[in-house]
């Protein structure tokens, strides 16, 4: 075996099976992205239209769309939402509006996009609307979308409040002040009427919003036997059988069945710590982001039906220019299947993974 | 039959006792009159040494074995600390500080894969580590790690503030190391794997490019890196992402001369002129643009001064052999001295180069078509009065 051969076959690092392209936050050629320092991908949805909306951090947090369309195919920044910012929990409305908050501070700000479109030479944004901080001296860890009863629910820090979020009124309602050292930065809803989350010690909760009560489940995080003290449930995705994925701050995958209070631990994509994003593609497999910041992220899949957990290696292309994503903090599915992932790093690119499709 | 320099004006230095070292990266000139220079590997895992030549003796000295020094010895499956990069500078206080870097596979191993390996505790490159060396004292010193599990393949120095700013590998970052704390800071990421040269000002702004060769500039008053919307010259219809700046020198007066990656061309730049400063394009090395099917023009390598300001530099494309060239800054001419063999060996890269002006010496640290690392000690009054008998 030659040494080419060799390293390709066996010390290869980046992702070769499917393809990846990027984008640059910009109509490409045509206008200059987004300035360094300010391109830090920290959120993204996909938005009603099918287009990517991302919310970025660092010396100005923007707000951006891409979108795929094919005559189109390019990056609009919508605007900036605050300085000294990064962007939290960018979420759809069935309206088509998008809402996300932004720290420090945990300011709520929404984008109506009916009004918007683009064209080759021009593009019309409506204006971002700054609502204000959700609950006054904190900032928002997470936000959640109840898709059943199209309520937003949010997390907060210090305080460790759940939230109710009015966009129409632009009023937050304090559910409850969970009373407990250490609160995941996560929260989900199921949309059946809970919220779920972790306190210190992995414990998983449940919240019942009719009740407006937390149950502290008997079902607790995987981990490091040893320092599950320290475990924290840092991303969480719901499949459409209503099975529930996380990810842990140690760097385990897991499902979470809230019938059963069962927690089933699908091991670690990589040696090292960290789940970043979480997201489920289209073919129902789990995607995800797997590493701490200052290593080097790496892109991984579960495949649900036969159990495998499979480190895909570090994101990288070579056209337009050649370049390698060492940090990502978000990734969502598009409307085709394309798995999209905000790099997060001082130069940052939206990239775009299509998965291999597998011969019948 | 090629042209070739006059070998009389030449001598080379070699290192055979040391086998298992294929290149030198690093060159300088100390306040000494000696030059310093790091004997590395690539091909081979072997610990990078600092050593000096004084061209007053003709003696080679071993100062810094890296592993004695830090303690981190070869071992089977790590990625060892086989280079010392573009990363020698000298203080004012007479200590050359360098800082160590990777790219040599781990003992009986051919693939080096620091991607693969980033962080892992026993495969991983630990980091680079930075250290210092009293040349009145002859001490050397372990500073610690500057990077973190990466490589540095640049290094400058600001004597006044007491800092090194430093381009990491592979993550290319811009990092800057408090020569006094000890600590380093992450300022952020510059590039994908070209742009990896800085230069800095009498400001102590630093400026380097970003791959597509675009300018920045760090201030450190303001702690912030700023984007410029200079860009360096380069072949007129290319568009090329990977054009960016390479081998910055000091010029006469506010000038930095220094060449571009794949297109080939020299420049000078002013950052003290205007907002940004001004660029002038100086044309490709030789006179020759890049052909409309050539990836990359031939490569200017390793630029330096003599003392009339003219700058000579190795030109060659990737695995040809090497040519000097003298460009007369004065009367913008460039001038083919001939390609450069030495004892039946070709010059395949002259990887730094520093100068003795007063003495009319210029040094090159070049890699041989056999891989075979030598210093080659270039007379320049030899050099001119071959060219004045027109051979």
């Amino acid at each position: 075996m030659s040494a080419t051969t060799r390293y390709r076959e066996c010390g290869f690092p980046f992702v070769r099976e499917g393809s990846l392209a990027i984008r640059e936050l910009c109509h490409y050629n045509v206008s200059k992205p987004i300035p360094p320092g300010e391109t830090a991908i920290f959120s993204m949805c996909l938005g009603k239209d099918g287009r990517i909306y991302g919310g970025t951090g660092g010396e100005k947090a923007h707000l951006f769309v891409y979108d795929p369309f094919p005559t189109n195919d390019h990056v609009i920044d919508i605007g900036i939402i605050g300085k000294e910012k990064y962007t939290v929990g960018l979420i759809p409305l069935e309206n088509g509006k998008i809402i996300g908050a932004a720290n420090p501070g945990g300011i709520i700000f929404s984008y109506d996009p009916a009004d918007d479109y683009s064209l080759l030479w021009k593009y019309e944004c409506a204006p971002i609307k700054i609502h204000g901080p959700a609950v006054e001296g904190n900032a928002v860890t997470a936000l959640t979308l109840d898709k059943t009863a199209n309520l937003i629910y949010g997390l907060t820090l210090p305080d460790n409040c759940i939230f109710l979020y009015d966009h129409e009124k632009r009023e937050s309602e304090i559910l409850i002040k969970i009373d407990s050292k250490c609160v995941s930065p996560m929260l989900l809803a199921d949309g059946t009427g809970s919220l779920f989350g972790a306190l210190a010690d992995g414990i998983i909760f449940r919240y019942d919003i009719q009740e407006k009560r937390i149950y502290n489940l008997p079902a607790r995080l995987p981990g490091t036997k040893g320092s599950d003290f320290a475990n924290k449930w840092e991303k969480a995705v719901i499949n459409k059988k209503g099975v529930i994925y996380g990810g842990t701050n140690s760097g385990y995958v897991f499902s979470f069945d809230p019938a059963k209070n069962s927690v089933i631990s699908h091991g670690k994509p990589i040696r090292d710590d960290g789940i970043r994003a979480l997201c489920v593609g289209k073919e129902g497999k789990l995607w995800g982001i797997a590493g701490i910041r200052g290593l080097m992220s790496h892109l991984f899949s579960y495949n649900q039906n036969n159990g495998e957990m499979k480190d895909l290696g570090i994101p990288c292309v070579g056209f337009p220019k050649p370049w390698a994503g060492y940090e990502f903090d978000s990734i969502v599915t598009g409307r085709d299947g394309q798995i999209y992932m905000g790099e997060s790093d001082r130069i940052s690119h939206l990239f775009i993974y299509y998965p291999p499709v597998t011969e019948a | 039959m090629e042209k070739a320099i006059n070998n009389k004006a030449v001598q080379a230095v070699y290192f055979r006792d040391y086998p298992d070292h294929d290149c030198i990266w690093a060159c300088i000139r100390g306040s000494d009159g000696r030059f310093y220079f790091s004997l590395c590997s690539e091909g081979k895992a072997a610990l990078a040494h600092l050593m000096s030549y004084d061209c007053r003796t003709g003696k080679v000295e071993d100062l810094v074995d890296i592993g004695d020094l830090s303690g981190e010895r070869l071992r089977e499956g790590k990625l060892p600390q086989s280079k010392i990069h573009l990363a020698l500078c000298e203080s004012s206080d007479k200590k050359i500080y360098g800082a160590t870097h990777v790219t040599a596979p781990p003992p009986n191993e051919d693939i080096m894969e620091v991607f693969g390996t980033y962080g892992h505790p026993d495969r991983g490159y630990s980091g680079s580590y930075l250290f210092s060396y009293d040349i009145v004292s002859k001490k050397p010193e372990f500073m610690g790690l500057a990077i973190p599990f990466e490589g540095v393949r640049r290094m400058v120095l600001d004597d006044k503030r007491k800092r090194a700013y430093l381009i990491s590998y592979p993550k290319h970052c811009l990092y800057v190391y408090d020569l006094v704390k000890r600590k380093s800071r992450n300022l952020g990421r510059i590039g994908m794997l070209g742009a990896f040269d800085l230069f800095i000002d009498n400001l102590g702004r630093i400026f380097g490019t970003n791959d597509a060769g675009y300018f920045y500039r760090y201030d450190p008053e303001s702690d912030k890196i700023q984007n410029l919307s200079i860009k360096l010259p380069g072949h007129p219809w290319r568009n090329s992402p990977y054009n960016f700046l390479w081998y910055p020198v000091r010029g006469k007066g506010d000038w930095i001369y220094g060449t571009t990656y794949y297109d080939g061309h020299l420049f000078q730049y002013n950052p003290y002129e205007g907002s940004e400063g001004i660029i002038e394009d100086l044309g490709p090395g030789c006179g020759k643009e890049i052909d409309d099917n050539h990836w990359a023009a031939a490569y200017i390598q390793s630029p330096v001064f003599d003392k009339d300001w003219n700058l000579y530099y190795g030109y060659a494309p990737i695995w040809e052999p090497v040519h000097l060239v003298k460009f007369d800054t004065k009367r913008n001419e460039k001038v083919d001295l001939g390609a450069v063999n030495i004892d039946g060996y070709n010059a395949a890269f002259f990887a730094d180069s520093a100068a003795i002006p007063e003495e009319n010496i210029i040094c090159f640290a070049d890699i041989t078509m056999n891989g075979i690392p030598r210093l080659l000690l270039i007379d320049l009054k030899k050099i001119q009065e071959s060219l004045h008998a027109g051979k």
